[in-house]
């Protein structure tokens, strides 16, 4: 897959890394098993800090979204995160309430945002 | 005498040939360190104004010097000791003159950059290729432990034929392969070569070890520079291939200390052939898959971080070594405090093992 990053973003560039790598899972550009750039190799080929891959390759490791096998570096691991789905869900409900409340206060009608949910779930899940 | 100009004269030419060369060795879509979205830019007429102006002054450059060498070379009487100081003088001289109209030139092209309409360059965005091929990995570690093979013969043949080593030993011979200085038999003698060896090895390790991950100078998307993760393995091979030549001298150098082979000679012819054979192929490998190769897509605008064009200063990217912005090979990151300091290392290595010789 193709991973985009935007140098002058306010987003930080790790944070960039790891959801393009979850994307890229979720979509099906990047199958289970696939193994990622070396930190190194990542890190010079973007021409940033080998610690900002790093940490994106550790979140992700955190997340259980990749592997870190001594021999084979970072592996693909589209099946390791099933376990935290309780976490997530927490977490997700949070960020999801400060995206309602605002689309209240915007009179976003409900309609519509689940429409946008909608829309999002066909285009990722669509190209599996 | 006459013959001794002549060489220094053939010389002289090669690298005022290389010097002009300079605009040609480079991306077509990098002119004079500048970097553009397309290769279009090669052909418009206000850049071949500059390459003009630019080849003609390298040249006005090297025949102005030349000039001055050869009207003191007859107007005095240099011995044969002066005559090379004076060369080697003037080489430097030209080297570092010749940065002059680079610099100009890259000043020129930066400036017509800004009113030529540019297309597919961002200043922000850069996209890699993740997953999949693996193409961008850079040669195996694994090579490099063709290094090993010849310190372990070298090893091994003096621990078999030490008793045969001769008590007298020619250490060292001068240019014409003729011995000029012996030393008496002993271990540490002996295994001279042999620790030269083991820290050349070691040094070129570090550097192939540094200069495999080096990225292209032109970023922004996977096609901006295509193919060159097979060009820098071929440099990376290459770093092999001149460590591997520099440890077969010292391997000859114990067969010469116990009296398998009388001199140098054949080594002395060979190995020049050797490493122009390798230039050769760099130069090929080069053209092949540097030069000629189309950039398409989105390509980075990062003319900030090559200050003059030349020299790379990118404090933010963990890069020790990159590919050179115009030439065949790579260079340093100056952004990285570490390189100052590995610099300054050599310096004080150099200057000590000066003081100690003498």
């Amino acid at each position: 897959m193709l991973l985009t990053i935007d140098l002058e973003s306010e987003q930080p560039i790790y944070l960039q890394i790891r959801n393009s790598i979850v994307e890229g899972i979720a979509n099906g550009d990047l199958k289970d098993g696939e193994s990622l750039p070396s930190v190194r190799s990542l890190a010079s080929e973007l021409g940033i800090n080998l610690h900002t891959v790093n940490k994106a390759y550790h979140i992700l490791k955190l997340d259980g979204f990749v592997k870190i096998l001594r021999s084979k570096g970072a592996i693909v691991n589209a099946t390791g995160s099933s376990r935290d789905t309780n976490n997530f869900l927490e977490a997700a409900t949070e960020t999801l309430k400060n995206i309602v409340s605002e689309a209240v206060i915007r009179s976003i009608k409900r309609d519509q945002l689940i429409g946008i949910v909608n829309q999002l779930y066909n285009e990722i899940e669509g190209e599996n | 005498m006459n013959e001794l100009i002549i060489q220094y004269g053939i010389v002289y030419l090669f690298l005022t040939g290389i010097l002009v060369w300079r605009p040609w060795l480079s991306r077509k879509n990098v002119v004079f360190g500048v970097v553009f979205g397309d290769i279009g830019v090669w052909q418009r007429s206000e850049i071949k104004k500059v390459r003009k102006r630019f080849v003609l002054s390298c040249l006005g450059i090297a025949f102005l010097l030349a000039g001055i060498y050869l009207l003191v070379f007859i107007t005095t009487k240099m011995n044969e000791g002066d005559v090379t100081r004076f060369y080697f003088a003037t080489i430097i001289a030209l080297l570092l003159m010749e940065i002059i109209p680079f610099v100009i030139a890259n000043r020129s092209v930066k400036k017509l950059k800004r009113s030529i309409p540019q297309k597919n360059l961002v200043k922000d965005k850069i996209t890699v290729e993740i997953g999949g091929s693996n193409d961008i990995e850079p040669l195996s570690v694994m090579w490099f432990l063709l290094l090993l093979v010849p310190i372990i013969a070298a090893i091994v043949f003096v621990i078999l034929y030490y008793p045969q080593i001769p008590g007298s030993i020619a250490t060292h011979y001068n240019i014409k392969g003729i011995a000029d200085k012996w030393s008496e038999k002993s271990i540490n003698v002996v295994m001279w070569p042999i620790f030269s060896q083991i820290l050349l090895a070691g040094f070129m390790f570090v550097v192939g070890i540094l200069t495999r991950y080096a990225p292209a100078s032109v970023k922004g998307n996977p096609k901006a520079a295509p193919n060159y993760p097979s060009f820098r393995r071929i440099i990376t091979a290459s770093v092999i291939a001149i460590a591997m030549i520099v440890e077969l001298k010292f391997l000859a150098t114990e067969l010469l200390y116990a009296g398998m082979i009388n001199n140098m000679k054949l080594l002395h012819e060979v190995i020049p052939i050797l490493v122009a054979i390798i230039v050769v192929i760099l130069i090929i490998a080069f053209f092949m898959w540097t030069r000629s190769r189309i950039p398409s897509g989105t390509i980075l605008d990062d003319d900030s971080k090559w200050i003059l064009g030349i020299f790379y200063f990118n404090p933010s990217d963990s890069s020790i070594f990159i590919e050179k912005r115009h030439g065949i090979g790579q260079t340093i990151n100056f952004g990285r405090p570490v390189v100052w300091i590995a610099a300054l290392a050599i310096i004080v290595i150099a200057v000590l093992t000066h003081f100690m010789k003498s």
